[in-house]
């Protein structure tokens, strides 16, 4: 009886989840939808059927750097970018049906100078998209062809951008790169018709605003605290959550004492206004390179509004997102040294280990417990998937002081040598704080795929081995896999074009699609 | 007015030059031989594309590159296009042959502006209604080409002036319309976007795309017909028009085409 109930629970819960906007044949944002839970409604690929997946096109964009852009689908057409190039794609076969394109920009350090681009935001029938050097385009999205260009921050040269922008009603949310370099983090609405700068809040707060202690004299303009990952949103509160990168300089916090507000921090903002309305930072002060950028998911239960973010720290952290009360956090790798737990405010208890002139090995290392790579949370489960690193990294200081065209780490990391690397896609259960399956990775490579989940309990995900795989997500078993042949730095995402659904992902310098046999 | 009728000089982008004018002409260019002995080989010598890389003469894609672009992709290659870096060649001799390119792209040549470039902008976005399907610099439609470049481009005032009065004649096949019939009896029509051995897609005056396999054709007319229509202008206006295209694409998307250096009604364009 229990398991017919459990079935019942099951379907209706999904009967709910349907009649909520689910996400279905398109695709139009970078993590799909507001919810940041990368859950497609597609029903056509099974665990019954997935073993017969095939590839079906792939498309070569020719950029430089590795592509890191999920696409995104309306309408039977996709939109992708590699470096500063946009395409319009036939999602059926993959063919080139506009090409927006602009050289990399020369000049750029650290992870702008690699042009990393993860990809374009859709309103009507206008783009947008961000360049590596920190502009945010408009282009027509029938033709490709450039409506307006606007640069958001080029007023130091070590800005730069990596994300994709988020539309929020009228406005167009962007942020930028650089938080290891010292430029001073922020996300900037622009008004998506004319380009204008609607509101701008810096993630590092100007001398005599709250949380300025940190930051004598003008440090505060070389902080960091860069948003750079898309942000969710929830529409019934009216607010934005964006998560903000590590402070800057990394490893030397003695020009930046206290919590280096609002560093390693999740913001809750309205996105009306671009007011802060609460903040839960994760790691403050931080000396680990621990940005929080990792997406903010959304997550109901029957009485509650939650938030579950995965960290780079390596504690999972259950929110409630009305007001940001801490309610959970749970160490996910193994070894995890830099803190002994976190207190009831979820404040994280220090061991007191700090990057040092000869080097301390702290876990997790530079690398994060995870990263950017997408998390996902299946409305069937109701787990949470996240791929989690088991590293360990040799952090070293010495002072040095801000240069723009320098990079602004007050020195770096080195590979434990002691440790083996290993990655493991976990299912969290964010009820009861419990991990319902691990799936470890066979190699010691390190893999930046990201995961997703699907209506008929199918989990993809990117392995670190070059193959992107399915499983079941009830209990991590792998289901089908394709070896793409390079690394995967991408996360998936799943569409349909004329009545077939497709399964996507970037990978290396290529894009793939996925469907059955016809 | 007696201004009206004289033609003004006026420099603007032109690459229509056939290579044995690019030959007499530009021979003494310091970025010629540089250009022949690096990037000829695979560019082809009028650097419109030859066995094993791309037009970088008329491609507008290529001509709306900024000189440090440029300068930068010869410093450092395109990785996974192909493009090697040229770490041999010194600062000097990288902005010669970035100059040279430009003379291949038609800058810094002289031409005559039969018009007035002003009222060809108020007609190009009013009575002419070019801007219905043409953009430039981010105003305007979509299923035309992108006019924001096109002074750039080598645009010959004969040409477009043939173009704009009778389009079916004289705009090539690949910019004409399609109209296909599917064997369930469906017609329709649009420009051509992608055409391979086995399928057609069209994208409709709408915005639309259609992709149509080719086994589910039963009739496909490719660019017999254009969708422009041919121009109900006096001739005066004709030759406006024209001065305005030919001005487009001198200051990038974002500032209009200004005059610069020389007597009013002369528009120079450096060619660096």
């Amino acid at each position: 009886l229990l398991r017919v109930i459990e079935r019942l629970v099951l379907i209706l819960g999904c009967a709910c989840a349907c009649a909520s906007a689910q996400i279905k044949d398109d695709w139009p944002s970078y993590n799909g939808d507001y919810t940041g839970r990368r859950f497609s409604g597609l029903t056509q690929i099974t665990p019954q059927n997935v073993a017969h997946l095939q590839a079906q096109w792939v498309f070569h964009t020719k950029t430089p750097g590795v592509l890191e852009a999920t696409p995104v689908v309306v309408n039977g057409i996709m939109y992708f970018t590699g470096s500063n190039d946009a395409f319009a794609l036939n999602a059926q076969t993959g063919e080139v049906l506009w090409h927006y394109s602009r050289s990399v920009s020369s000049g750029l350090i650290d992870d702008a100078s690699g042009h990393i681009n993860r990809g374009v935001a859709l309103l009507g029938t206008r783009l947008y998209m961000e360049t590596d050097n920190a502009h945010l385009l408009c282009l027509d999205s029938r033709s490709g062809n450039l409506i307006w260009d606007v640069a958001y921050a080029d007023w130091n040269k070590n800005y730069g951008a990596t994300g994709a922008p988020l539309i929020l009603k009228d406005k167009v949310l962007v942020a930028t790169s650089g938080g290891d370099d010292g430029v001073r983090g922020f996300l900037a609405a622009f008004d998506a018709q004319t380009g204008k700068l609607a509101w701008r809040l810096y993630t590092i707060p100007a001398p005599g605003e709250f949380g300025s202690s940190s930051w004598p004299g003008d440090s505060y303009l070389h902080g960091g605290g860069t948003a750079w990952m898309p942000g969710t949103y929830d529409p019934e509160l009216n607010t934005l959550y964006w998560g903000t990168g590590n402070a800057s300089p990394d490893y030397d916090g003695s020009v930046r004492p206290g919590d280096d507000l609002y560093t390693c921090s999740l913001l809750a903002i309205d996105p009306d206004t671009g007011k802060l309305k609460w903040y839960f930072q994760f790691t403050p002060h931080d000396l680990y390179d621990y940005d929080a950028v990792e997406t903010p998911v959304l997550v109901n239960t029957a009485d509650r509004k939650l938030i579950v973010e995965a960290n780079r720290n390596g504690y999972v952290y259950v929110l409630d997102r009305t007001n940001g009360k801490f309610l959970s956090a749970t160490q996910f790798v193994k070894e995890l040294n830099w803190a002994k737990g976190v207190d009831v405010q979820g404040r994280p208890l220090y061991t007191g280990l700090l990057p040092t002139a000869e080097g301390t090995r702290i876990c997790p290392g530079v690398e994060g417990a995870t990263n950017w790579y997408s998390p996902s949370y299946s409305e069937i489960t109701h787990l949470f998937y996240f791929m989690s690193l088991e590293s360990c990294s040799i952090y070293s200081r010495k002072p040095a002081p801000f240069e723009e065209t320098r990079e602004y780490y007050s020195t770096g990391t080195k590979r434990d040598p002691g440790k083996k690397s290993a990655q493991v896609l976990l299912a969290f259960d964010p009820q009861t704080g419990t991990f319902a399956w691990r799936y470890p990775q066979a190699s010691d490579f390190h893999g930046y795929g990201g995961v997703m989940t699907t209506a008929t309990g199918l989990l993809f995900f990117a392995d670190n081995q070059g193959f992107f795989e399915a499983a079941d997500a009830a209990n991590g078993k792998s289901l089908w896999h394709f070896n793409t042949g390079q690394s995967l730095h991408a996360s998936p995402m799943s569409y349909a074009a004329n009545g077939h659904q497709y399964i996507a992902i970037a990978s290396g310098s290529d894009l793939f699609s996925f469907a059955l046999p016809r | 007015m007696v201004w009206r009728f004289v033609f003004r000089f006026i420099r603007v982008r032109v690459a229509f030059l056939g290579l044995f004018c690019l030959g007499t002409l530009h021979a003494q260019q310091p970025g010629a031989a540089i250009f022949a002995s690096n990037c000829a080989g695979c560019h082809g010598a009028d650097g419109r594309g030859g066995e094993h890389a791309p037009n970088i003469a008329t491609a507008p894609e290529v001509q709306r590159l900024q000189e440090r672009d440029l300068a930068g992709i010869l410093t450092h290659g395109i990785a996974g296009a192909g493009m090697p870096a040229f770490p041999s060649l010194k600062p000097q001799e990288i902005a010669d042959v970035v100059a040279y390119l430009r003379v291949l792209q038609g800058r810094g040549d002289v031409v005559k502006l039969p018009g007035d470039p002003h009222r060809g902008e108020t007609l190009f976005f009013g009575k002419a209604q070019c801007s219905k399907c043409h953009m430039v610099s981010g105003r305007g439609g979509f299923l035309g080409a992108d006019l924001s470049f096109y002074g750039a481009g080598g645009a010959k005032p004969d040409a477009m002036r043939a173009v704009i009065l009778d389009p079916d004649k004289n705009l090539p096949p690949e910019k004409k319309a399609v109209t296909v019939v599917t064997l369930t009896g469906q017609r329709i029509t649009g420009l051509l976007r992608v055409n391979d051995n086995f399928s057609l897609t069209l994208q409709t005056p709408d915005g639309a795309f259609h992709y149509f396999p080719k086994s589910e054709l039963a009739q496909a007319d490719i660019g017999s017909r254009s969708l422009m229509p041919p121009a109900t202008l006096s001739g005066k206006e004709v030759d406006d028009l024209v001065s305005y295209l030919l001005h487009t694409g001198d200051g990038g998307t974002k500032e209009p085409a200004k005059a610069g250096h020389g007597s009013p009604g002369e528009v120079f364009v450096e060619s660096h």
